[in-house]
């Protein structure tokens, strides 16, 4: 069985899950919410031997390096990095009803990276700019803080709808506010110090490939902005005691932010980052 | 005067003020990704045309090198002042958080706390009070006790992490080292290129955006350059071995790659780009009315001279991919008292009719190139302060998200209802945790009460 076949299946996978997920809020039946969550662990686990298999083909072929050099491995890797966040901040909180968001952004992102003829699913050689210890520490601490965000838009989008209609039946499935809003928090938090961790260990890397650990490239500038929006989150929180809409308001418009630099630069803006694009 | 000087102040050390702050810096930066950056002021010009409006912001404004423009420095000046200030401005209310100790323990005090337990024990105020004291013990190290906060009772107050208070402080000073490591690299560092030919040697680096060049203390010599290909053509390894020379002595051979900086002496070089450039070209000019031809051999500072015609020929310019043809070489005529004439002639398509330069058609028999390397050379005093600040904000993020100060009240009071305990707890952040760990303080003391019992019968 090749890594492709694997990871297509696992798109229809999390097509599956979102489905689920969709049909617990739809009707609201607690076993649905088992149901979903035991098949995201499935599929997580099946994404995960997919990336596996990808790495060691990789070797195979003479050309070993991990899945996560160009545009259709870092879609992958960003689904799976996106359900894992999300999976762990819904064992912590014990709430599957937010998987809704994540999991059907995992698909889109699945579905894109599988179907799209822009993406080229094969396995490539590293060009030298991308060989170094640096590429893995970078990617995934980076993933993580996306992920992180992205699971932060799906409970502010939540949020939002259990704020404007908090009789809707919809609204009544949800646990109450105050845990929604700490849930954002500590998932924001989470994408904060990730974001951070990858900001500096591309910083770091830069400083060897590039010959300087800052140059304005696009890429960077975008992440910096990403990381200003979100620091401006939370100190709008901890010292102007921001909570709940705003910080909800605030994290949506951060995840678009997320998404510009990670599609936008690529798509819009030339820079050194330019092997993501293909 | 002094109203003004006190309201810019306390703007300056406002959040207010760091907030609008980082909102420019993000506007400004959105900019800077927008508009090409690098640019030089005549192509602005050129591009956009010297009346136009564009032309005029962009190279006033210096939107076309936005972030090393003046105005970009003073506003991370300014957030730097503002970081440092606000720190200065919040440390007492820290230090009074750090040294406040809430010790109002009455029942009715503690009830009013968001997060409050009370409950009955059916043991003696004094065993009650011996089993509290070991639970809290065990969770928080030190208690302190209060033997009569209110007339016959007892209390006590129960604390951790109380360091966590200042780590966000830590936070603060991780960025401004960042930017100080930042300020001592640009003012006692430089950054620029050097191209050097195989077999050529230089000691000159030509500085990036200033059009100056600064002499090295040692000579640098590039012996070889090499690029790798995989099978399928993508690059593989681009490869510089190059000697360090003092004087005419080898000092030190090394061998520099993408990813794998050489340093010698404080300065490091890169492997940025190369090219190559043609070292001997082997021309065929044919006269098609007379119907002779000639081969003559040239080099870039020799050109050959074709007595029977009375004509030298010179090679000028070489480019690996001429818009897509291949390879072509630029070669020029000269003839005395004639204008002089040349041409591109593609190498790979010699019956290109473009492959002409006045009455002879030229073709290319053979060429030979020589490549050069294109290192980037810098020289950052400064790095190592930055990379201080980045482990230290690192290890503050961490403890400033993940580390609180938590504090556990007690009272246990005895009167004619029996022994009842009141508790209550406040943490200075991610409340939901804290909620459980002293959820589990109570379920534990009421465990420690039921073995108690257990004991008793």
């Amino acid at each position: 069985m090749s890594s492709s076949f694997v990871l297509s299946l696992v798109t229809f996978g999390w097509l599956a899950c979102s489905i689920l997920y969709v049909s617990l809020m739809v009707y609201r039946k607690p076993f649905l919410g088992h149901v979903a969550k035991l098949s995201a662990f499935l599929v997580l686990f099946a994404h995960t031997a997919g990336l596996l298999l990808r790495w060691k083909e990789s070797y195979d072929m003479g050309i070993g390096h991990a899945p996560l050099s160009n545009l259709y491995e870092s879609l992958v890797f960003g689904a799976w990095a996106l359900m894992a966040v999300y999976l762990f901040f819904e064992q912590k909180y014990g709430n599957p009803v937010f998987g809704a968001v994540p999991s059907l952004l995992a698909f889109l992102a699945m579905a894109y990276a599988s179907f799209s003829p822009g993406v080229d699913s094969r396995i490539q050689p590293l060009i030298p700019a991308l060989k170094s210890n640096w590429l893995i520490a970078h990617v995934i601490t980076c993933f993580l803080g996306y992920a992180a965000f992205g699971v932060s838009f799906g409970i502010s989008l939540v949020y939002i709808v259990k704020k404007k209609f908090p009789h809707s039946k919809l609204a009544s499935l949800f646990t109450d506010m105050r845990v929604l809003e700490e849930f954002n928090y500590q998932t924001i938090m989470f994408g904060f110090l990730w974001l951070t961790i990858g900001i500096i260990t591309g910083s770091v890397w830069a400083n060897s490939a590039w010959g300087s650990y800052w140059s304005w490239d696009p890429k960077e500038t975008w992440s910096l902005i990403t990381w200003l929006v979100y620091a401006a989150v939370l100190h709008a929180r901890s010292v102007r005691n921001w909570r709940g809409m705003r910080v909800a308001v605030m994290s949506i418009a951060g995840f678009g932010c997320v998404l510009f630099t990670y599609f936008g630069v690529n798509f819009l803006l030339s820079g050194l980052h330019a092997y993501a694009t293909k | 005067m002094q109203n003004i000087i006190k309201s810019t102040y306390r703007f300056i050390t406002s959040l207010r003020c760091a907030i609008v702050l980082l909102i420019v810096l993000a506007i400004s930066s959105i900019i800077g990704t927008v508009i090409p950056q690098g640019m030089p002021d005549e192509a602005v010009i050129a591009t956009y045309g010297r009346d136009s409006l564009k032309a005029w912001f962009i190279t006033h404004l210096h939107l076309n090198d936005l972030y090393h423009s003046p105005w970009f420095q003073f506003l991370l000046t300014v957030l730097a002042v503002n970081i440092i200030l606000c720190t200065v401005e919040h440390f007492p209310k820290t230090m009074k958080l750090w040294t406040h100790e809430h010790r109002d323990l009455s029942p009715e005090r503690l009830k009013k706390f968001s997060l409050s337990r009370e409950f009955k024990s059916d043991f003696g105020f004094k065993q009650t009070v011996e089993t509290i004291r070991k639970v809290l013990g065990n969770r928080f190290g030190n208690i302190k006790e209060f033997n009569k906060p209110i007339d016959g009772q007892w209390g006590c107050i129960a604390h951790k992490g109380r360091f966590s208070l200042f780590m966000v402080y830590g936070i603060h000073l991780s960025i401004i080292l960042i930017l100080l490591g930042a300020f001592v690299g640009s003012v006692l560092g430089f950054r620029g290129m050097m191209t050097i030919v195989e077999g050529d040697s230089d000691n000159l680096v030509r500085l990036a955006r200033k059009n100056k060049a600064i002499k090295l203390p040692f000579t640098v010599r590039c012996d070889d350059f090499r690029v790798e290909f995989y099978e399928n053509g993508m690059p593989k390894e681009y490869i510089s071995f190059i000697t360090v020379l003092k004087g005419k002595m080898e000092v030190q051979k090394a061998r520099i790659k993408v990813n794998e900086p050489f340093t010698y002496e404080g300065v490091t070089f890169y492997q940025a780009s190369y090219g190559s450039l043609i070292n001997e070209v082997t021309l065929v000019l044919t006269d098609p009315e007379a119907g002779k031809s000639w081969t003559v051999t040239v080099k870039p500072d020799k050109p050959a001279f074709l007595e029977s015609q009375g004509i030298t020929v010179h090679v000028l310019d070489f480019r690996e991919d001429f818009s897509g043809f291949g390879p072509a070489v630029a070669v020029a005529i000269m003839e005395p008292n004639k204008k002089p004439e040349g041409s591109w002639i593609l190498i790979k398509f010699p019956k290109f009719h473009g492959n002409r330069i006045g009455k002879y058609r030229v073709a290319v028999e053979d060429y030979k190139t020589i490549y050069y390397t294109g290192l980037q050379v810098k020289r950052d005093p400064g790095v190592w302060i930055v990379w201080i600040g980045f482990g230290a904000f690192i290890v503050f993020l961490f403890a400033t998200f993940y580390w609180s100060y938590r504090n556990v009240w007690v009272s246990v009071v005895h009167d004619n209802d029996g022994t009842r305990v009141f508790m209550a707890g406040r943490s200075s952040r991610n409340s939901f945790a804290f909620e459980r760990e002293f959820d589990k303080v109570c379920a534990e003391i009421m465990r420690a009460f039921s073995m108690m019992e257990a004991e008793g019968r």
